[in-house]
């Protein structure tokens, strides 16, 4: 499990070699796009994805509906993955936990790519005390443990969905101005930027139109990862019991429930596991790979 | 190096300054009244009372000056009393800071001891089955929550040997030494996987940087193995990122040992936090936050401190 979320460091292109001029038929670009760790990244995304947003028409069984004669069921037989102490199928809560750990992920990766991208772009482009006053409110919230402070945000808004989405939105909030702030600092002085000036565009038709483009690439790297971060630190808060509520099934949530049982029933801590395994470990590979396709310092 | 030194210093405390005022004033943010919010809903007291309460505590005074007298009693250690068992925050807190800093010190050793010769096995054997396991393992290591890898520990060890590394009452480094180690080192390794995997993974890409440097040409060329290369001369160069990302994200050892206590079953810091939020112990809450936020911003100051040291670019 990571940390804390990812800085914004450059990596090097892994099992690439050097990124050279040897493959004329092969351009990087294509290369990169068939490397295996954005294939298999992306097709895990995918899946997850998919999952979460056909559970209800997939998951053999209603997420909360109890089958009290067939609790702790060992996995096989009518319950694929078994059931847990009040008979619920653990597969169909596992599919359900898919879609309220994605939707929380997204939501807050949305609203902090948002906002934060808003913010340190504003900070790059106004200057002067804006930037200051911006860019100090982010290092304070960097120099809170990540974790600690989405669990302080939490332990005073109170536990819930919406509040989780909110608690990690503000924790990766800091990393998203960081990475727009600095290219918006070089492209507000290029000369595409100065042309649409003196044509009379305004400036959040700059900002929009001519700027954001082209600090895009940053952005959807630190989305991907983002969303990385959020599905572990969902997970995380569930297991304490301080993010989606039960009966709502959600993998941490199951997890904390697994450990009474564990020595009777240890199926019911594995599958949770595996499926948090899986989606962070595809939007990881993905943003790590979508780095290396759309870094133009590493090209 | 004292330049640099001397501005990391300046910027401490205006850092914890503002630490103070963020957690001061998150905590009026609290939904309701913060006297109702102590006392519980039964009580029933009348408007007399409560405004009798406000005066007494100090809430009735703008919020400048609440944050001044707070400010002045936290400076001389007052940190309020726990509603829950009356004793001063700052003893609760002390009381279990130990068992928290040694875990996490152990936690930080479990992961240089492995990630570093992981790392640089991985480098000099790039391409090989050796090195995809590493970068296998890497990858792994950042994926797994590390609830869940302390969840198959105990079921392993439960399960399979017998053991219950969870059970029984914690015995402190002084009473029981050896005690002590055997309840904190599976907690320890929880925590420190992933630290493990950026260490590895840090260490391959550092040492595969400096091999490509002119002076490890010279070094082969003037007749050294490949292992003196890279042991006496890539892996010194490449301790400077590696301890630039050890800086980095060591601090964050402290929140995931709020998690692996919880795992476990361990009386440390994070297991005061979660019981206080749990049971509304806001002064609690607050010492806790600030404390952890204060020894986080310490160890990136000793980060800092430790690089200035070790890259000579800096000294001058």
């Amino acid at each position: 499990m990571r940390l804390g979320p990812k800085l914004p460091v450059s990596d090097q292109p892994k099992g690439l070699g050097p990124p050279t001029q040897s493959g004329r038929f092969r351009p990087v670009f294509l290369r990169r796009i068939l490397a295996p760790g954005f294939i298999v990244g992306l097709a895990l995304a995918l899946i997850v994805a998919a999952v979460a947003v056909l559970s209800p028409i997939l998951a053999p069984y209603p997420p909360t509906q109890q089958h009290p004669r067939d609790s702790l069921q060992p996995p096989g037989g009518k319950y694929i993955l078994g059931t847990d102490e009040f008979g619920r199928d653990i597969l169909s809560r596992l599919m359900a936990g898919a879609t309220n750990s994605m939707r929380v992920a997204v939501f807050a990766a949305g609203l902090s790519a948002f906002s934060g991208s808003l913010a340190g772009m504003i900070a790059g482009y106004v200057g002067g005390v804006t930037d200051t006053v911006l860019m100090r409110v982010a290092d304070l919230l960097f120099a809170f443990p990540a974790l600690l402070l989405a669990l302080f945000v939490v332990s005073l808004l109170g536990p819930s969905a919406e509040n989780t989405i909110l608690a990690i939105a503000i924790v990766y909030l800091p990393i998203f101005m960081r990475v727009t702030r600095a290219p918006t600092l070089v492209a507000k002085t290029r000369e595409y930027v100065q042309a649409s000036e003196a044509l009379g565009a305004s400036h959040p038709r700059r900002l929009i139109v001519h700027i954001l483009p082209n600090i895009a690439a940053p952005i959807i790297v630190q989305i991907s990862l983002a969303l990385a971060w959020a599905v572990l630190t969902e997970a995380s808060l569930s297991y304490l019991g301080l993010g989606i509520r039960p009966p709502q099934p959600s993998w941490g949530g199951m997890l904390s429930d697994s450990r009474k049982l564990m020595e009777i029933a240890p199926w019911t801590a594995i599958a949770p596991g595996v499926a948090i395994m899986i989606s962070v470990l595809s939007f990881n590979l993905l943003g790590d790979s979508l780095r290396d396709l759309l870094d133009p310092a590493l090209r | 190096m004292r330049r640099f030194l001397t501005q990391r210093l300046i910027t401490f405390l205006p850092t914890l300054l503002g630490i103070s005022i963020v957690v001061f004033l998150a905590m009026h943010l609290i939904p309701g009244d913060t006297i109702s919010a102590q006392i519980g809903t039964q009580a029933i007291l009348t408007e007399a009372q409560k405004q009798a309460l406000r005066e007494y505590y100090g809430l009735d005074k703008a919020l400048p000056e609440q944050f001044g007298r707070w400010l002045i009693s936290a400076l001389q250690g007052n940190f309020g009393y726990s509603v829950r068992s009356g004793k001063p925050v700052l003893a609760e807190v002390l009381d279990r800071f130990g068992l928290t800093l040694e875990l996490t010190a152990l936690a930080l050793v479990i992961a240089l001891a492995a990630g570093i010769p992981i790392g640089v096995l991985s480098a000099r054997k790039r391409g090989s089955l050796v090195d995809a396991a590493g970068q296998v393992f890497a990858l792994l290591g950042l994926a797994l929550p590390n609830f869940w890898v302390g969840t198959l520990i105990i079921l392993v060890l439960s399960l399979g040997f017998g053991i219950l590394p969870n059970s029984g009452d914690y015995t402190d480094f002084v009473t029981d030494p050896v005690a002590n180690i055997g309840q904190l080192i599976f907690p320890a390794i929880t925590l420190g996987l992933a630290f493990t995997a950026t260490i590895a993974r840090t260490t391959r890409s550092a040492v595969l940087e400096e091999l490509r440097q002119d002076y490890a040409r010279t070094a082969r060329s003037k007749g050294l193995s490949e292992s003196a290369v890279v042991m006496k001369h890539c892996l010194r160069n490449a301790l400077i990122p590696i301890i630039t990302i050890v800086g980095i994200q060591a601090g964050y050892l402290l929140g995931g040992a709020i998690i692996v206590e919880q795992v476990f079953a361990l009386p440390g810091l994070g297991q005061l936090l979660l019981n206080a939020i749990n049971q509304r112990d806001y002064a609690v809450i607050q010492g806790a936050v600030l404390f952890i936020a204060f020894n986080f911003l310490v160890v990136n100051l000793v980060a800092d401190v430790l690089y200035s040291v070790v890259n000579p670019r800096l000294r001058g």
